[in-house]
Order: structure tokens, then C-alpha cells, then sequence
């Protein structure tokens, strides 16, 4: 049952963070391989806000949120001139970027958070406090999911809201057809930029779920994986809607309870995963362009 | 302006008041879209500068743009900003939003909307609704005006006609106030209904609210537009010239636009005469050799209909006035003549002849060979050549090597000078004597398949291929196809 | 000094065999075939364990090409054929060019494991000139990719495939139109990029070793680079672009520290992207012309 609980926690994390890569894949078209390296953000400007700057959770979290969605102003600035091919290879430097950023900001013997240190490297950053609420520390996973999913409901919340609104009506307008919608009036920078803010804002909130349930992170949050991983979920779940994103998580995070019938090795088993979501991603961009619950059509 | 060496315009200059219906007029390549394009901010000139004057603000703008201007995207003669001062433009290839409603298409174009801010929404919700209803009633209302409420509820605005999402077009674009229209070839490829729909339209929406409408169209469309027209810019050799005034129907005389029949079949005429009305404007001539009568024929398309995105472009019924659907049948020596105007599908019907289109139904037979499901490859090599009307060469290959592929034998000797040169080096007329040398003079073609052909061509060009291609028409089955008049 | 010049040099020219093989599919098909990096690490997982079933070299490296040419030729005949023939956007082929790497190189995790692996068991021969010192790995690794350019060069030139390649290039409809057999071509075109793939992942891992996880991802994204910075035109701006990215790479990991060495790379496609778009022997595109 704990186990349940424990998975329960990282579907609300991932949901979090796909439900923001939604606004940038499925809202504006863009495929962006940089949503990890913005989960990672998250993750460390959650812990730096708890470890060094002894902010309280919300205010770390919303922290969080902030950076990421402050970092992805250069990664909207490149989304506007470059779609497709171009895009992907943008979202990769920003990507390498982060993540050397990340693996080299330090020196062994500096203070944490100081200047020349800010990451702790290849260390990684320990003892980060966990979720709490008015004094009250979250213990188990059953606890944690009483703070996670409150959130994963007002992030699920704020984007049925905005994909209702004229915002993202206009904001589909300029994926489907931007010379059309720019002959309109509409500005397309600013949209963008927008939907670029929220979504990695989004992948920022998650980030910081992550770390506080985690305890412990190190620059493999920020590794390409992550990032690879986050894209499949949504593909294969769907994008443009609210229901997609989080099918995407759910069925990542359980794809290994039911790989448990199958007798293999753990290592294998780590591989195994990511090896089926190749062949449903190849599934669905033939079969069923618009996931398993989405709307919006990648094809 | 000028694109990659070819000057398209040099000096232009015209003007034009409220209250206007001003048409552009000018042949296939004399720059008028070009020049639709520079206006509405969607291109940018070489050089010059264009001088905006908008509800009392002016501005200049000066191109080539300075550096720091291309790096920072802010302030440009840009389409959104042009819009935004009123400035509306409708595509020729429609560029309706695909995944939107048609109501959802006219909601989105109206300016300053609260919910365009994703703050408001959260915050103010019950303010946004309210202007929400409010732009749903306008909607109705312009959907009134160009009277197609029975469409405002269609889900998919691929099912909507030509004719009705042409004007879904127009309507958007009013949503989004503009009160400068600029309208590029709305009355291509509608029946003469359409036209003369649209056509009242626009008198009607310019008496009402006072817009000025600009129109690019083609010379073979715009016979119901002239007479409402105010002023006219005639684009001619990089130039505009005015005529404030109904404008009058301009004889033509460039080269190349226009093929008329006895031109091309020559004094001493074919043997026999065929006509076919097409429906829509379009007509096939079919002139019938002798010797062919009794033989097999070479090329044969039985019934075909095509539809592009659910639309049907060859066949089926199109608002109100139907095309039947097409059966053609050639014999060696046979020469065809498809005119019809622009628009019209004539595109559309050759390429599904030559294999890049699917037939939605019917027959397409080579030499008794059925070729209805082949590709273009195994067309080419059972016998039908070819000829795009653009796009038609390669160009980073050499002459020479273009031949080579096509597995021309003897280069013709008009093209021996050009033999090692890039292709992309030669001038468009150049281009097109090569392109033609290739889809004609190939090996094993029994069956030329033409899509205007001549059209960039000069006057010498013209009469070298006309005569060849008449030569070789013999032993072959020719389909040409043209603008109509 | 110059001792991290040659090494650039010697690194620069393997990931210009990579970007050869990418660009020999991109610009024949626009298709961008990620799956070149599961490749990339494939190869020479596939000879070690010929190798270390005692099989002659010569015969391990040949099957570990003809394996990379069929897996590639699967990628067009299975995905990327279907999807262009259904007119699929480039975003499409992209998410399924990165389903096709991900069961490549999780796959390959499956069946031998995760650890960084090296190819050679043997030392290295050395040779020193001057004040450099050359290895026979970066000897081999620099001529056969040398080669490989020189015969692709020589293929698209002088043979009427290579015509073929380039008319598809310049013009995939009106070379159907032409006669030209194009599904053919482009299993062609990938079989190729598959086989140069392989053969640099070869050289590459004899050269340092290999790390089957991430190390195709980040070889490919490098022979990117180096694609865009040479300017995607010309096989010889390819080449440039490679040894140029090289270049960078060993000097920046000189003077800052190997880890920067993969974000120089990407700063250096970011300008280029930005200042310098047609690269370095690319023609300027019209206005409109955009990726």
C-alpha cells in the first residue's frame, strides 16, 4: 500500500511537469527537448531555497517556479523565429547548457549557495527538508500526497482554465496557422513567451515536488533522459487537453508494476521501460496521432 | 524588390483613398502578390521605404532593415502591427484555422480581447465571459453579413465549400477590424455564381462601411469586378500604373499567358475539331490527327473525380454549378488544349494524371496499361512525361546532367551553351526551355502531359518549342493546359 | 600546444564521419534520422562480443556494419517512408526518429549492459613528431574518415546513383516525375548513413572507448553541429564543419575543463544558428525560408 502511495507521488510530480510541456508541444507546436533541464531548475532553486535561503515550502516551491519560468525566456526568444528540426536542436543546446551549468558551478571547499558554489556539483545537494505546511512536517507518502495533490489539482486547475480561455484559443490559432493569425493582429512573441513561462514554470513546481519528496539531488535530474522521458509521456498520452498529460504519467509510472510478470533483471527492467515507451511513441505518432487521450494531432 | 537577382519591382510607386475599390492587376509573375505581400508587412522589400500614415500617426520605414532592428524584432513593418492599425488581408490559399470551429475562426480574429491576457481569466473570470458572449453575438452578426449563418455552427471548416469559406475569410478579417481589405484572388476558382456573389459582397460591405478594398487578381478573372472598381494599378515590367475610373477590359498583349488555339495548332489547323464545355469555365480543345483514328488509344481517363482535403476539385458538384466528371481519350497525334482560368483545378487534374495526386474514383489507362494506382515513376517509364508549372527543374544539377537523367539523347542544339551550367544560374525563361527540353525530349515518351508550358518563356523561345513540340506531336499524344482568356 | 590541435584534428574528423552520414540522409530526404546515434554506440558493442567470441576483426567490423545498414534501412522502410508518403510533419518524424533511438538504445542496454566499454584491449602504438605525439587509433580514425568523404565525394560526383542522390536533393517530386524510383533511393540513402554510422562509432570507440547510453546522443547532436556550422550544402562544408567543431571542443576542454566541453560545442552551434545561419559555404535563404 505504501508502495501505491510512493508511485501516487511521482505521478503527481510528472503530471506536473508534463501538464507544462502541454503548453509548449501541444499549445504551441514546438517540440522541446529542454523541459528536463527546466525540471532540474526547479529542483535545485527548490533546494537552495530551503537549504540556504530557509525559505518555508510553498514560498520554495513558488521560488521554484519563478526561475524556471524566468530561464525560459531565452528558449521562447528561439521558439519564435524556429519551428521543428531547428527548435529541437535549440532545446538541446539550452539543455547542455543547464546541465553543464549545473555539473560545474562549484568548488570543493566553498560555502553552498555562495557565489562560486552554487550547486555543489557533481555532490549533488543533500538533506533538503521536505514538504510541510504550517508547521506540520510530511512523514510518509501518504502524507506527501495530502500536500502533492493539492497542488497537481491547482496546476490541473490553472490549465483548464487558460486552454479554455481566449488566450489559448489564440494561442492555437498561431500553432495552426501563424502567417494567418499574425495577418489577425495577434503578436506572436508575446503569446509565446507566455506559454513558454507558464509551461516551464510548470516543469519548475514539479521540479521542486521532486526535491522536497526526494530529499537528495544531484545533476542527473538534469541529464537529456529526463527530458526524453517527459516528451514521451505526453506524446504518448496526449497533448492539448488536461486529460492526456497525466494518462502519460500514470502509464510511465505504472508500465513497471505491470513489467513485474515478467521475470527479469533489475537492470534490465530500468531499460525495459523506456525501451516499450520507444515502440508507443512510434505507435502513436502512426496510429493514433493524438495519444491515448489528447486532442491535439502530432502528425 | 528583389529575389535572388531577379528584379521584380523597381520604383513602384501608387496611392489610393477610402472608400476605394482598387484592383491589381497583372500577369502570372508580374509581381502582384509580390507587391500584396510587401503591403501587408508579410515580405520585405530590398530597398525603398514605405511611408504609413494611419489615424494620424505617420511612420517611415526603411529597408534593408539595420542590423540592430533584425536582432531585436521590435518596431518592424510588421504584419501583426499593420493589423493591428486596421490593415486585413485574405489568403489565396484560404488559411483558415484547420482545428478551430468556424466559430471559434471569427472569434479569434477580434482585437483587445480581455481573455488574450492569461491573468484575467483567473481573476476576473465573469468579465471575460462577458465580453466572450458579447464577441459571439458580433460573430452572428458578421456571419450575417455575408450570409452564411447557416455555416456558423459547422465544426470542421474543411467541410465548408470554396465559395463559403472564402468568405468565412472575408469575415474573419473584418472581425479583426480592418478597415483596409486587401484580398488576394478571392474569386479564383469559383463558378461564375460565386464570383458574381462575392463580387456584391464587397460593393456592399465598402457602401456600408466606407473600406477600401484592394484586389489582386488575375486579367481571366476579373470581368465581374471592373465595373466597381474606383481605381486600377496595372502591373507591367516592375512598374504600376493608375486608372482612377472603371477600369476597362486590357487587351493582352504579353507573351506566353495565353495560348489561343489557332496560335498554337497553326494556319494549316488539325484534321479534326473537338470541343468540350467543362463546366465552371474550363474547355478542352482536342485537335484529332488523321492517322491516329483507327489506332489504340495512348492515353485514356475514364470518369475521374479529385478531391483535395474532402473538397472536391475534378468532379463531383461545386455550388450549385457541377463539373462532370472527366474522361479524356488520346490517340498518337492527338493534341489537347485544356483552358481554363486560374483556380479552376486544372493543376490538380495533371498532377493526378502524372501520379502525384490520387483519383477519389475512375480510370486512368496507358496504352491499355491501367496505371490508376501507379506511382509517378512507373508512369514515367511506362510512357507519360510530365511538365510542372513550377518548380519544374533541379536546381543545383548542371544542364547537362538534368538531360543525363531524363535520358535525353541529343541535347537540342538552342540549349548547347547552357550545357555545363547550374541550372539555378539561368534565367526563369532559360529554366523553362531546359524543364521543357526534359519532360519532351526523354526517352520513351509516348505521352506529353504540359501545365503551361510557355508561360515564362520569350518570344523566340516560344516559336523554337512550339514548333518542336508540334513536331514531335505525331507520334504522340500531347495534353497542354492554359490559362484561359 | 599543437599536441591538442591534432587531437581536435583527430576528433573533428570522426565527428565529421557522423555528420556525413547524417547529412547524406538529411539532405536527400529532410529526414532527421536520430536514430544515427543509437547506431553510433551500436557497432561497437556488436564487434566486442564478436571479438570476444574470438572472430577475426576484419570479419567483426564487417557485420557490425551490415548490421548498423539494416537496422538504418528498417528505420526507412518501417517509419519514415510511411510517414513521408502521408505527408507528415516534421515534428511526426522527429518523435518517431527519437522512439526508434530510445528502442535502439535501451534495447541494447537490455541485452549487454550499461557501463562505459572500451574496444581496444591492446595498447595503443604511438608515434611522436616533433612535439606531438599521434596514435595509431587517430591514424586509422583520420584517413579511414578521410576516405569515407573522399568516396562519398566521388559517388555523388561521378556515378549515376550519386546524380540520383542529388536530383532527389534538389527536387524529390520532380524526380519521381523523371523516372527516378524515390522510395528506392532513400533506402539507398539510409543504408549508406547507416553503414558510415556504424563505421564511425567504430573508430570512435577504438579511439577512447565508448559510453552506450548517452554517447550516441550527444555524438550525433556534435555531427549537427558540425552539418550547420559547415552549411549544409557541400560534403567538403561537412568536413569543415567537423574538424572546426573538433577544434573547438579540445581547446575549450583545455582551457576550462572537459565538462564545458559540450556546452562550447553548443554555444558555437547557437552562434551560428543566430549570426550565421547558411554557415560557413551555405547560400543566403529567401526571406520566408525557415526551418
Amino acid at each position: 500500500m505504501n508502495y501505491v502511495l510512493h508511485l501516487l507521488v511521482y505521478v503527481c510530480i510528472y503530471s506536473t511537469a508534463t501538464l507544462g510541456l502541454n503548453f509548449i508541444l501541444g499549445s504551441c507546436g514546438r517540440l522541446s527537448l529542454a523541459h528536463g533541464a527546466y525540471f532540474a531548475v526547479g529542483c535545485y532553486s527548490y533546494a537552495l531555497g530551503r537549504v540556504v535561503l530557509g525559505l518555508d515550502f510553498a514560498v520554495s516551491v513558488g521560488f521554484a517556479a519563478i526561475v524556471a519560468a524566468g530561464l525560459s525566456v531565452p528558449l521562447a526568444v528561439m521558439g519564435r523565429r524556429y519551428r521543428g528540426d531547428f527548435f529541437v536542436l535549440m532545446s538541446l543546446a539550452v539543455q547542455v547548457l543547464v546541465l553543464s551549468a549545473i555539473t560545474c558551478w562549484f568548488k570543493p571547499g566553498a560555502a553552498l549557495g555562495s557565489w562560486s558554489n552554487l550547486t555543489n556539483g557533481p555532490f549533488g545537494i543533500a538533506g533538503v527538508s521536505g514538504p510541510e505546511i504550517a508547521g506540520w512536517r510530511a512523514q510518509t507518502p501518504a502524507q506527501a500526497i495530502a500536500l502533492f495533490l493539492p497542488c497537481l489539482l491547482i496546476v490541473g486547475v490553472l490549465s483548464f482554465v487558460w486552454l479554455r480561455s481566449p488566450w489559448g484559443r489564440t494561442l492555437r490559432a498561431l500553432r495552426d496557422d501563424e502567417l494567418a493569425a499574425r495577418g489577425l493582429g495577434k503578436p506572436m512573441g508575446r503569446f509565446l513567451t507566455q506559454a513558454f513561462a507558464l509551461g516551464c514554470g510548470f516543469a519548475g513546481i514539479g521540479g521542486a515536488l521532486y526535491a522536497a519528496y526526494a530529499g537528495y539531488i544531484d545533476p542527473s535530474v538534469a541529464s537529456l533522459d529526463q527530458g526524453v522521458i517527459l516528451v514521451s509521456m505526453l506524446v504518448v498520452g496526449g497533448s492539448g487537453n488536461i486529460r492526456g498529460p497525466i494518462v502519460g504519467a500514470l502509464i510511465f509510472l505504472l508500465l513497471p508494476e505491470v513489467l513485474r510478470a515478467v521475470p527479469m533483471a533489475e537492470t534490465v527492467a530500468a531499460s525495459a521501460r523506456a525501451f516499450i515507451f520507444g515502440i508507443l511513441l512510434i505507435l502513436v505518432v502512426h496510429l493514433r496521432p493524438h495519444g491515448l487521450a489528447g486532442v491535439y494531432r502530432v502528425e | 524588390m528583389a529575389y535572388g537577382g531577379h528584379v521584380v519591382f523597381c520604383g513602384a510607386d501608387a496611392e489610393a483613398c477610402e472608400g476605394e475599390i482598387v484592383i491589381l492587376r497583372g500577369d502570372n509573375g508580374s509581381g502582384k502578390t509580390t507587391l500584396l505581400n510587401i503591403l501587408t508587412g508579410n515580405l520585405q522589400p530590398s530597398s525603398g521605404f514605405i511611408h504609413l500614415d494611419i489615424n494620424g500617426g505617420c511612420e517611415m520605414f526603411v529597408f534593408p532593415r539595420p542590423f540592430w532592428r533584425r536582432l531585436t524584432g521590435l518596431g518592424h513593418f510588421a504584419p501583426e502591427r499593420l493589423a493591428r492599425a486596421g490593415l486585413g488581408r485574405s489568403w489565396q490559399e484560404l488559411r483558415l484555422f484547420r482545428t478551430q470551429t468556424v466559430r471559434e475562426n471569427l472569434s479569434v480574429a477580434v482585437p483587445r480581447q480581455l481573455g488574450e491576457n492569461p491573468l484575467w481569466p483567473l481573476v476576473t473570470p465573469w468579465r471575460v465571459n462577458r465580453q466572450e458572449a458579447a464577441i459571439l453575438r458580433d460573430c452572428e452578426r458578421r456571419i450575417a453579413e455575408v450570409e452564411l449563418t447557416s455555416v456558423l455552427g459547422t465544426e470542421h471548416v474543411d467541410s465548408l465549400s470554396l465559395g463559403q469559406a472564402k468568405r468565412v475569410g472575408v469575415a474573419r478579417a473584418l472581425n479583426a477590424e480592418a478597415r483596409i481589405l486587401f484580398l488576394d484572388e478571392p474569386l479564383a476558382g469559383l463558378d461564375r455564381q460565386g464570383r458574381i456573389a462575392i463580387v456584391r459582397l464587397l460593393a456592399n460591405l465598402v457602401a456600408s462601411r466606407r473600406l477600401t478594398v484592394f484586389v489582386v487578381e488575375h486579367p481571366s478573372n476579373i470581368g465581374e469586378l471592373l465595373p466597381f472598381a474606383t481605381r486600377v494599378w496595372t502591373i507591367h515590367d516592375g512598374l504600376i500604373s493608375q486608372q482612377v475610373g472603371p477600369g476597362q477590359k486590357e487587351a493582352h498583349t504579353t507573351v506566353g499567358s495565353v495560348v489561343e488555339k489557332h496560335w498554337l495548332f497553326g494556319s494549316d489547323g488539325p484534321a479534326q475539331d473537338e470541343a468540350v464545355d467543362l463546366g465552371a469555365g474550363g474547355r478542352l480543345t482536342i485537335a484529332r490527327s488523321i492517322h491516329g483514328q483507327g489506332q489504340l488509344p495512348l492515353l485514356e481517363a475514364r470518369e475521374m473525380t479529385v478531391s483535395r482535403r474532402g473538397r472536391f476539385v475534378i468532379g463531383g458538384s461545386k455550388d450549385g454549378s457541377s463539373k462532370s466528371s472527366l474522361t479524356l481519350v488520346l490517340r498518337p497525334g492527338d493534341i489537347a488544349l485544356l483552358e481554363a482560368p486560374n483556380g479552376w483545378g486544372k493543376t490538380t487534374l495533371l498532377e493526378a494524371l502524372a501520379g502525384l495526386l490520387p483519383l477519389s474514383s475512375g480510370m486512368v489507362r496507358l496504352a491499355g496499361r491501367d496505371i490508376t494506382a501507379a506511382p509517378p515513376w512507373v508512369r514515367r517509364s511506362a510512357g507519360i512525361s510530365f511538365l510542372r508549372a513550377e518548380f519544374n527543374s533541379f536546381p543545383a544539377l548542371s544542364v547537362r546532367e538534368c538531360l543525363s537523367l531524363a535520358g535525353v539523347r541529343e541535347s537540342p542544339p538552342d540549349l548547347q551553351r547552357f550545357l555545363p551550367r547550374r541550372v539555378d544560374t539561368l534565367s526563369g525563361g532559360e529554366q523553362q526551355r531546359v524543364a521543357l527540353a526534359i519532360a519532351t525530349m526523354g526517352a520513351g515518351c509516348t505521352v506529353a502531359v504540359l501545365d503551361e508550358p510557355f508561360s515564362s518563356l520569350d518570344a523566340q523561345g516560344m516559336a523554337v518549342w512550339r514548333r518542336r513540340v508540334l513536331a514531335d506531336a505525331q507520334h504522340r499524344a500531347t495534353l497542354i493546359a492554359v490559362p484561359s482568356a | 600546444m599543437p599536441q591538442i590541435t591534432i587531437n581536435g584534428l583527430a576528433d573533428g574528423l570522426l565527428i565529421a564521419t557522423l555528420a556525413l552520414s547524417f547529412a547524406s540522409v538529411y539532405s536527400t530526404t529532410g529526414v532527421f534520422h536520430l536514430a544515427l546515434g543509437a547506431l553510433y554506440v551500436l557497432a561497437p558493442l556488436v564487434a566486442r562480443s564478436l571479438l570476444a567470441h574470438q572472430a577475426p576483426w576484419p570479419l567483426a567490423i564487417v557485420i557490425a556494419l551490415i548490421l548498423c545498414s539494416m537496422l538504418s534501412l528498417a528505420c526507412e522502410l518501417v517509419n519514415h517512408g510511411r510517414l513521408s508518403r502521408r505527408n507528415a510533419s516534421p515534428v511526426a518524424h522527429l518523435l518517431s526518429s527519437l522512439g526508434i533511438y530510445m528502442i535502439l538504445v535501451h534495447g541494447a542496454s537490455m541485452i549487454w549492459g550499461d557501463q562505459a566499454q572500451v574496444l581496444r584491449t591492446s595498447v595503443d602504438p604511438a608515434w611522436s613528431l616533433s612535439s606531438v605525439v599521434i596514435t595509431q587509433s587517430q591514424v586509422i580514425g583520420g584517413s579511414a574518415g578521410l576516405g569515407c568523404f573522399c568516396t562519398y565525394c566521388l559517388l555523388l560526383r561521378q556515378t549515376r546513383l550519386g546524380l540520383q542522390f542529388r536530383a532527389i536533393a534538389a527536387n524529390p517530386i520532380e524526380a519521381g516525375l523523371r523516372g527516378m524510383n524515390v522510395p528506392r533511393l532513400r533506402s539507398s540513402a539510409f543504408l549508406i548513413a547507416g553503414a558510415l554510422a556504424g563505421l564511425s562509432g567504430l573508430l570512435s570507440a577504438q579511439n577512447r572507448g565508448f559510453r552506450p547510453q548517452e554517447g550516441g546522443f550527444l555524438a550525433l547532436t556534435l555531427a549537427v553541429v558540425a552539418f550547420i556550422v559547415g552549411g549544409r550544402r557541400s560534403i567538403w562544408g561537412v568536413l569543415l564543419g567537423g574538424v572546426i567543431v573538433g577544434l573547438v571542443r579540445s581547446w575549450a576542454s583545455y582551457l576550462t575543463s572537459s565538462q564545458w566541453q559540450d556546452a562550447v560545442s553548443y554555444a558555437l552551434f547557437v552562434f551560428f544558428i543566430v549570426a550565421r545561419p547558411r554557415g560557413l559555404f551555405g547560400v543566403p535563404q529567401r526571406i520566408g525560408g525557415q526551418a
